[in-house]
């Protein structure tokens, strides 16, 4: 009875250990390059959002690619846009002086990344999103969310539209400059 | 059978390949499958779940009159609360119907902070409407109705254009989205034109065919949407 009992513990320890190992790869594989992935590209935003206002121009974004070159796939917008499933299209721009927002930098997603970006993580690196007033009526498209970084700088942020916001998936990060 | 052969190819982009569920409550489909005709190329006017900001054809007049928003319809100044039904519900709340449409300006056109025209269509300056021929006779009659899928542009996309600002075309909930430049281009083109042919295709096609055999019906040009590929191809007939 007692050997039965034990050879059944054993198999199931054995089974649970086996199941485990079999599993845990492709899953520590999967998570680390999203991990990854994700975690280069906040860092990349986070970075865009310390750059000083002088430096919200193509030299000041070419500068700071340099650090991410061999990390991520960056360009800058050339003026030419097709659908772009690769790369990670960088592009500053100004506002007039009538604006609120003097600069931004947007960061356009490619789906590649997008697959595996979503709005939590930007929360969980950057802090909560920004309480606003609900907008009067609805719109075909979600408004795009924001997160203060510090009083001059936020990001926002535009997604794919999904049940639990936390879990929509990023298509578009703007680092914007206020006055 | 015609041979047709691809000229032109534009990104787009459709509903996602399965339903789920939006942030509004409201579900997102797919864009349905099959062939079209076009009925009509015209500014959409929402009167039902969007009623409010695209309750508005695209373009109209508006100003900010002692602090209430003002609509140019039919030659008169009018205001937006008087519009429709959704927007009367804020009749008493003028403050805040003008704080909701500035901040809208001001959110898609930080360069132009004040309104001048009605931008904020969901359906943008265009929208191309078609319909499934059951009958094949080219016409909309018997049971046949304008599918609820258009091919459209999206208020941020107008604004990142007319701002030379890079965007990303958005996942939509069946319709298919284009880029402004190039629905104009389409239109402008013949491409997309009243009795012209839509196809969409599967989302399980990874490939764009290059010629085609279809009944072109003695049209021109068809327009084909690959959902799962995010593009659209259009094809002259031969």
């Amino acid at each position: 009875m007692f050997f039965v009992l034990l050879c059944a513990v054993s198999a199931c320890f054995a089974g649970c250990k086996g199941g485990s190992k079999q599993t845990s790869k492709p899953n520590n594989n999967k998570v680390t390059g999203k991990v990854n992935v994700n975690d280069l590209f906040l860092t990349y935003t986070d970075s865009v959002s310390k750059l000083p206002l002088n430096r919200f121009n193509e030299a000041g974004i070419l500068l700071l690619n340099k650090s991410f070159t061999a990390k991520l796939p960056l360009s800058i917008y050339k003026g030419e846009q097709t659908n772009n499933d690769q790369n990670i299209i960088v592009q500053p721009y100004q506002n007039n002086d009538t604006a609120t927002i003097t600069a931004g930098i947007i960061l356009l997603v490619p789906k590649s990344i997008t697959d595996s970006l979503y709005v939590g993580d930007f929360t969980r690196h950057f802090g909560d999103l920004k309480k606003e007033k609900p907008m009067i009526g609805v719109t075909e498209q979600p408004r795009p969310v924001q997160i203060d970084v510090n009083a001059n700088t936020v990001i926002r942020l535009t997604f794919n539209d999904n049940e639990k916001l936390a879990l929509a998936h990023v298509t578009m990060v703007e680092v914007l400059r206020y006055r | 059978m015609n041979t047709l052969v691809k000229i032109k190819e534009y990104d787009a982009h459709g509903g996602p390949s399965n339903v789920k569920m939006g942030g509004d409550g409201h579900s997102q489909t797919s864009t349905t499958t099959g062939r079209f005709v076009i009925k009509s190329i015209e500014k959409h006017v929402s009167y039902g779940r969007y009623a409010m900001w695209s309750g508005i054809a695209w373009g109209t007049e508006v100003k900010i009159s002692g602090g209430i928003v003002m609509l140019k319809l039919s030659g008169q100044w009018k205001k937006l609360t008087d519009v429709n039904a959704q927007w009367g519900k804020y009749k008493n709340d003028q403050k805040g119907v003008t704080d909701a449409v500035l901040k809208y300006q001001r959110d898609l056109y930080p360069n132009s902070p004040i309104p001048s025209k009605w931008l904020f269509n969901d359906f943008g300056h265009t929208s191309v409407k078609y319909f499934k021929d059951v009958n094949n006779d080219r016409k909309m009659n018997g049971k046949e109705y304008i599918m609820g899928d258009f091919i459209h542009t999206t208020p941020p996309d107008e604004a990142a254009t007319a701002a030379g600002r890079v965007f990303q075309l958005a996942e939509s909930h069946g319709c298919i989205h284009v880029r402004p430049n190039d629905i104009d281009t389409m239109i402008g083109n013949g491409y997309l034109k009243k009795g012209n042919t839509v196809e969409v295709h599967p989302y399980t096609k990874k490939t764009i065919e290059v010629s085609p055999k279809r009944n072109a019906a003695g049209m021109q040009f068809e327009v084909h949407f690959y959902p799962g590929l995010y593009k659209i191809a259009v094809y002259k007939t031969m």
